[in-house]
């Protein structure tokens, strides 16, 4: 149990750390081409008729998602170690009794 | 630093944990009320009080990585080995954390969420290798010869930490080089707060550090306790 969810944590973290090279694969390849710069320019000025076509990319919410992100994880990470480290003590604490326990039985038994 | 895997936690180890706790607030306080709005990238541009100490932190959690592997290879302890276990688990989760944090940041500056400009595809190169040495050591209890080929993959992974470092200095790239030598700076009350981000991280790193190498140590005693009973065949009750 102990060993799939490490394995799960692990797994969790490779195909997160490898995200961005799928990002990155997932998006266009135009920059790798060769442009003339004057092609890059604005050629034609188009009169919009309901308001600006611009890109706005919410600031705030990529702001939030980053720090929630942030959050999560730390914690997440920080809760996980509490628990295995009270899941060992627990364990240590119960196989040292246990071999008290066998020692003072093989000390009956001499 | 007391890393003994049993009985009471030392206090200097509660005290740091404390600590750690307090300044991670502060730092929202610093981050949010006293540094200023970034004039050009607007609030997108806080994330930066936390990707670049996190950077930072990965570094630490590597190099301690490495340490502990260069010196297990020389004393094999136990202890050197068990650093080594909690530097490369620790900076990898910090690795994670700038690599989810860069992103939704270029998204804004750049427009793209990712690109292969040279620091980036540093960082993820190292944050692969070390993601290879936590994968290796956790299936179960590692060998002698797996601890020893961990300890290589960790010495090699932790010379990529320079290249990562001078790869915005010395390759061309995009990203910002704000506080190198090559960078304009910061407005001074964002400097305090990225100095103070700075401070809070690396008492989180060490207080995450510490933590994970009383947990391995702890694990390592449980072993060293499991096969003892094992002999005494006290595990078949279990």
């Amino acid at each position: 149990m102990k060993r799939t969810l490490a394995s799960g944590l692990v797994a969790a973290a490779l195909l997160a750390t490898s995200a961005p090279a799928v990002i990155a694969l997932a998006q266009d390849d135009d920059g790798a081409e060769e442009i003339d710069p004057a092609a890059e320019r604005a050629q034609t000025f188009e009169a919009a008729e309901e308001g600006a076509q611009t890109e706005n990319i919410p600031g705030g919410l990529l702001m939030v998602a980053a720090y929630a992100v942030i959050w999560a994880l730390m914690l997440g990470y920080t809760v996980s170690l509490g628990f295995r480290q009270a899941r060992t003590a627990a364990e240590l604490a119960r196989l040292r009794e246990d071999l008290a326990a066998g020692a003072g039985g093989d000390d009956d038994e001499e | 630093m007391s890393t003994k895997p049993n009985g009471k936690p030392p206090v200097l180890w509660l005290g740091l944990g404390v600590l750690a706790l307090a300044m991670m607030m502060a730092d929202l306080y610093m981050i949010f009320l006293y540094a200023p709005m970034e004039l050009r990238m607007g609030i997108v541009q806080k994330i930066f009080y936390f990707h670049v100490p996190s950077a930072y932190g990965m570094y630490v959690g590597f190099g301690m990585a490495g340490l502990g592997s260069a010196l297990y290879l020389i004393r094999r302890t136990e202890r050197w080995d068990a650093l080594a276990v909690a530097g490369a688990e620790v900076g990898l989760l910090f690795c994670l954390i700038v690599l989810v944090t860069g992103p939704l940041w270029a998204r804004k500056a750049w427009g793209v969420w990712w690109t292969w400009d040279p620091r980036l595809t540093t960082t993820m190169l190292a944050g692969m290798i070390f993601a290879a040495y936590v994968v290796l050591r956790s299936f179960g209890d590692a060998g002698e010869a797996e601890r020893r080929f961990a300890s290589a993959l960790a010495i090699v992974g932790l010379f990529i930490l320079p290249i990562i470092h001078y790869s915005v200095q010395r390759w061309r790239g995009t990203h910002p080089t704000v506080i190198t030598n090559r960078g304009g700076g910061l407005a001074p009350e964002m400097l305090h707060a990225f100095l103070f981000s700075l401070l809070a991280f690396t008492v989180l790193a060490a207080f995450l550090i510490w933590t994970r190498v009383r947990n391995e140590l702890a694990r390592k005693a449980l072993t060293a306790l499991e096969v003892e009973a094992a002999e005494r065949g006290l595990l078949e009750d279990a």
